[in-house]
């Protein structure tokens, strides 16, 4: 329904920032993961966000096809104004996620451990925690302006069932 | 209630109005009680406009929340609805005013089409991802979450005052 598509971009928003906390939080927890299924170190879980596409609606397309009809007779109807919510059609944010192959591993020299290589050298996830963490404090402040809009839209329903 | 742009005062066949008493038997069947409410009650009232309000600011909280969804989004360009107009326009009376009887007359004034959605030429902000700038948006979202309660409150007094004025007693 209409009214609630404010609501609607709001939690595509929410969700997004969400997943991409998930993501900071494994890259955090897997700082030191030198073996995965896949083989070799942990790659970095890198979350990135597109433009949702825009909504094709029936109504829009309703409009469109409205826009090119002729009036030929007097008791045919006027052309209404498009109705103010089928102007924008933006419908929120979705977010990919990618696993970014390590550009400069960190190298530890430790011919002991299991995941050794042959030269002694052990290789660590490209992983630097100081930038998770910056990017988790951006993160959960995108979340945190997400759900003022959200109780913002929730807010004004509320308002129109009291008029 | 079927008519919303800033030509409510006309009928469907484009005939001015001039209130209940020019329309003739045959057509009152055919307009029909919600016409009837429409031409009479509500349309001489504060509804359209207040109409308008609402619908404008719900559009513009989906943009903005738009917008503020978009915030790591890279390259998204940020939107606006440009309303100020719009409402001007149920607002502001023409200097002159021309009534339309056949339908290849040009309406005069030219009919306000609705807000437009566009993208307002700012450059990036500090995180060089978008131009989306978190306090504005928030501003904006705070003023237009105001208008919309004080248009919703105005709606409600209107129905108020038209209830009153229907039993003849305060609600």
């Amino acid at each position: 329904m209409q009214i609630f598509d404010t609501i609607d971009i709001s939690a595509t928003g929410l969700s997004a920032q969400r997943r991409k906390l998930t993501a900071i939080a494994s890259n955090i927890a897997n700082v030191d993961t030198t073996r995965t299924d896949e083989g070799g170190p942990y790659k970095r879980r890198r979350t990135v966000m597109l433009e949702a596409p825009k909504l094709t609606k029936f109504s829009t397309m309703l409009e469109e096809s409205r826009s090119r009809l002729r009036r030929t007779a007097s008791r045919h109807m006027l052309e209404g104004d498009p109705r103010p919510d089928e102007i924008f059609t933006g419908s929120g944010v979705l977010t990919q996620e990618i696993r970014e192959e390590p550009v400069k591993p960190r190298l530890v020299y430790d011919p002991q451990h299991p995941d050794a290589r042959e030269d002694g050298y052990v290789v660590y996830p490209d992983i630097n925690v100081v930038t998770e963490m910056v990017d988790m404090i951006a993160s959960s402040r995108a979340y945190e302006a997400n759900a003022t809009v959200l109780s913002a839209a929730k807010d004004m329903v509320n308002r129109s069932l009291d008029i | 209630m079927s008519a919303y742009g800033p030509n409510v005062g006309e009928s469907p066949r484009g005939v001015p109005d001039k209130g209940w008493s020019s329309v003739n038997r045959s057509e009152r069947k055919e307009i029909g009680v919600c016409m009837f409410l429409d031409k009479v009650i509500f349309n001489k009232t504060k509804v359209p406009v207040l109409n308008a309000v609402l619908d404008v600011t719900q559009l513009r909280q989906r943009v903005l929340a738009n917008n503020v969804a978009n915030i790591s989004t890279k390259g998204y360009r940020r939107q606006e609805l440009r309303f100020q107009e719009y409402l001007n326009s149920f607002v502001r009376k023409p200097a002159v005013e021309g009534y339309t009887t056949d339908e290849r007359h040009i309406p005069v004034p030219k009919p306000m089409g609705s807000p437009e959605v566009f993208e307002p030429e700012t450059g990036l902000n500090d995180t060089g991802l978008n131009n989306v700038d978190i306090d504005r948006e928030m501003a904006d979202l705070a003023e237009n979450h105001l208008f919309f309660n004080v248009g919703a409150r105005l709606l409600a007094g209107t129905f108020d005052g038209l209830k009153k004025s229907i039993t003849g007693r305060s609600a």
